[in-house]
């Protein structure tokens, strides 16, 4: 069972991926709206996994609230969006996400990335690589 | 001016310059070796004049002499006989023995006898109260020491100067006394200088050191006389030179000045000397320039006239290939070599340029804008219009027009000026490139234009552009970006509405009304899904309807909880079938509802099986869509125009509203439907598979 953060600026949206995502066994340790609420609350619950939208309230979009949170606690980041351009695509590839879903999905896709991110576990942090 | 006559010119300026200097340098050297020949000479003249005058004085003394030691002498001295005197101091004694007074003096001092003769008239005379003097007491005339004492020389008297001379008058027994002095002497007239004069040759003068007012040149040689100077000698004039020396008298004195005149002949020949010499050298200037001349014209100038030539020849022929003729191996041919050189090195040069030029005039000519030079005002000084040169089609009344006149400058419109104005000031003060865009009208159809001020010295090069296309291609892009941006926003909309009923239907413990709520959202979300596509796809108005399908029916199967279960999609969906959103939705929705419907009914009690779906279009662009599964086919009866199932109501409703033919069919051994049906948009436009394909057509692939 995974600890999962989610970010989505649309309530009903986190309601219903968080049935979902207890749907499949996990547990969701907090719902956030903005991208700062998103590090402040990474940084106090630890989750393992974090499932991100791109479009938060606030001026911190959640491609630059996982660059933050991936830099400074390496927790694994799933993105669930709407947008699918190549553009977006682009820049959050550069944060290196465990799975980018594209809003509508399927339970077995977002469970697919799960699995993935609990195995891949949490990326080293910069400073406490191995020299 | 020829270098042959600047060569010319040079060369006897140079020689006349050289001429002039050994001239003045002749003439200093040579004539002062000759002035100081004839001062000279003059010197020596000078002496032998006064050893004249000391013969002259000697012949006196000698002739005292004589007199004296006469018996007879000293017989008179102590007798006083007259008869000597009348004997030989007669009328006739005085100019014969060439004296002009005589004076016996005794032991005394006293005058024993005296006589002298008036020299203008030979008349016997007294002698002058002056002479007395000298000749009485203890003279130096009237006393002798001893036998052989003799005084001679000049004696100046107020009257005359005179020469002079005295001798003791001795017994002639060597051991007698002496009985007194006898002074003889004689004046010094004009006369007696002529007789110096023609004696010697000379020509001389003889002037008293106390004459009141002697002339100038006397003046000055006495000064240089008395000032140390040994027989100084004057130019006088020209002609004459003269040589000066004091003559003193018997006590030592000066007495008189001897000048000797001497006529310049030696200055003259030495002038005459330099003057030869010079019209020698004149001579020989004037052979050598003309022999310089002559050779460097044969050995340089010819060649150079031959360079010049050539090179005039390489000039008149205005062609590149031409080269300068010179041979030899001497700096005129090195010239020649140098300028064939450069000659290759323009020609290289000239070729580049015109191959530059052509390629630049070629890319002017490509560019599709108007170029004009602008001064600060705001004037246009000249221009291109290379559209209006190709013929290139405008948009009429603005730049890129083909009718536009040559005269642009004067038919360009003011509004142009006025907009373009502080762009081009602007760019002269910062330096920098400006780019403004304008309309030369306000109407919304209007061409846009683009012009580009470029800084280049006083003036601006503006390059005006029609970007007509390009702001159309903008203003699409915006749309596209708007409407992606409301697709966005209407699916995640739709999206929250499939939530809410997904979380009524987790709620709700009433098993149909969680297949309603379900039902429902599986309606929602196939629209949803229509707006992600046209959110992901290009123009944003149309979809790939076999694409669409692909993702629907996958939603479908996951929703009705079937993904394990052993129901098969075939799916035979035909590429780029494009449609519209208004076809879209009422597809989308007719295919939800018979796919859930065969879901739901067509496999009980958990069966397996297959749905198959096609899509395929003919050549009238029609679209077969078939939906068919090996369920368990429809109610034996079921009339599908009347069925009382929502979901068959709204196939049925949907297909009217797409204006298709929908058959079915069904059997003990499945269902099929199939639908016909057209891209019909509800504005009456283009249907999107028809645009689709003119942008297939154009390279546009969808």
């Amino acid at each position: 069972m995974a600890k999962i953060l989610l970010v989505e600026d649309e309530n009903v949206i986190n309601m219903v991926t968080q049935d979902r995502v207890e749907g499949m066994g996990h547990a969701v340790c907090g719902a956030v709206t903005t991208g700062q609420e998103a590090i402040e609350q990474a940084e106090a619950m630890q989750p393992d996994i974090i499932i991100m939208d791109i479009t938060l309230r606030g001026k911190m979009d959640g491609i630059e609230a996982a660059r933050q949170i991936k830099e400074k606690l390496g927790i694994p980041v799933i993105y669930l969006t709407a947008y699918d351009d190549d553009e977006t695509r682009q820049r959050a590839a550069a944060t290196e996400p465990v799975a980018y879903l594209v809003k509508i999905f399927e339970d077995v896709e977002l469970q697919s990335a799960i699995d993935r991110a609990l195995l891949q576990g949490r990326q080293p942090r910069p400073g406490n690589q191995p020299t | 001016m020829t270098l042959r006559h600047r060569t010319a010119i040079a060369v006897l300026a140079a020689c006349a310059l050289i001429t002039v200097a050994l001239f003045f340098a002749l003439q200093s050297v040579i004539a002062a070796r000759f002035t100081a020949v004839e001062r000279e000479k003059a010197a020596q003249d000078l002496a032998r004049a006064s050893i004249a005058l000391d013969q002259d004085v000697a012949g006196l003394e000698s002739s005292v002499e004589g007199w004296a030691s006469r018996e007879d002498t000293y017989q008179f001295m102590q007798d006083g006989n007259a008869d000597f005197i009348a004997v030989n101091f007669g009328e006739s004694s005085f100019s014969e023995l060439g004296i002009d007074f005589v004076v016996f003096v005794n032991n005394s001092g006293q005058v024993a006898y005296s006589a002298a003769v008036d020299p203008s008239d030979g008349t016997r005379t007294p002698i002058f109260p002056s002479l007395e003097q000298h000749v009485t007491g203890d003279s130096i005339l009237a006393r002798h020491p001893d036998r052989t004492s003799s005084v001679a020389g000049i004696l100046l008297l107020p009257e005359h100067a005179a020469l002079v001379a005295s001798q003791p008058v001795p017994q002639s027994s060597k051991m007698g006394a002496i009985a007194g002095s006898l002074v003889m002497g004689r004046y010094l007239s004009d006369a007696e200088a002529q007789v110096l004069s023609l004696a010697t040759d000379l020509s001389l003068e003889l002037r008293r050191v106390d004459e009141p007012e002697p002339p100038a040149d006397y003046q000055a040689a006495m000064s240089s006389l008395s000032g140390g100077e040994l027989s100084p000698v004057r130019e006088l004039n020209g002609d004459t030179i003269a040589a000066y020396d004091l003559v003193p008298d018997i006590y030592g004195n000066p007495a008189l000045v001897l000048r000797v005149d001497e006529p310049r002949d030696i200055s003259a020949q030495g002038r005459q000397l330099v003057w030869y010499m010079i019209y020698l050298l004149i001579g020989f200037a004037l052979a050598t320039s003309f022999m310089v001349v002559v050779g460097i014209d044969s050995l340089v100038l010819r060649r150079v006239r031959r360079l010049r030539t050539s090179v005039e020849t390489v000039a008149d022929s205005r062609s590149s290939s031409e080269r300068v003729a010179i041979g030899g191996r001497d700096e005129l041919a090195y010239i020649a070599g140098a300028i064939n050189r450069m000659l290759a090195s323009l020609e290289q040069s000239h070729r580049a340029l015109v191959e530059t030029e052509a390629r630049n005039r070629a890319l002017v000519e490509a560019i599709p804008d108007l170029m004009f030079r602008v001064n600060q005002d705001g004037e246009v000084i000249e221009g291109s219009w290379p559209l209006r040169a190709r013929g290139a089609s405008g948009n009429g009344g603005g730049p890129g027009s083909r009718d536009l006149p040559d005269d642009i400058a004067e038919r360009l419109p003011a509004q142009m000026k006025q907009l373009g104005l502080p762009h081009i000031r602007k760019a002269l003060e910062s330096g920098e490139t400006q780019v403004f865009e304008f309309q030369m009208s306000p109407d919304a159809g209007s061409p846009h234009y683009e012009a580009r001020v470029v800084p280049g010295g006083a003036d601006v090069l503006v390059m005006v552009r029609d970007v007509t296309e390009r702001k159309h291609e903008e203003e699409a892009r915006q749309k596209s970006l708007l409407l992606k941006e409301i697709h966005h926003r209407v699916k995640n909309n739709l999206q929250v509405i499939s939530g809410l009923l997904y979380l009524q239907a987790r709620r709700t413990r009433d098993q149909k009304l969680v297949e309603v709520l379900n039902e429902s959202s599986n309606r929602v979300k196939s629209v949803a899904l229509i707006h992600q596509r046209l959110q992901q796809s290009k123009d944003t108005v149309s979809v790939e309807l076999g694409e669409y399908i692909r993702d629907l029916t996958t939603v479908l199967l996951h929703s009705h909880g079937r993904e394990s279960a052993p129901i098969r999609l075939d799916l035979d969906l035909e590429k780029n079938v494009v449609i519209g959103i208004d076809t879209a939705v009422p597809c989308g929705l007719i295919v939800n509802e018979l796919v859930s419907n065969s879901l739901k009914h067509g496999f009980p009690d958990g069966r397996g099986g297959r749905i198959s779906i096609s899509l395929h279009t003919d050549e009238s662009d029609s679209i077969t869509l078939a939906i068919s599964d090996n369920g368990v086919g429809l109610p034996e009866g079921l009339d599908i125009h009347k069925a009382d199932t929502l979901g068959l109501q709204l196939a049925m409703s949907l297909s009217g509203q797409l204006g298709a033919s929908m058959e079915a069919s069904s059997s003990q051994d499945g269902t099929e439907f199939i639908i016909r049906f057209r891209d019909t948009p509800a504005d009456g436009g283009k249907p999107a598979r028809e645009v689709a394909h003119a942008g297939t057509a154009s390279g546009d692939r969808r």
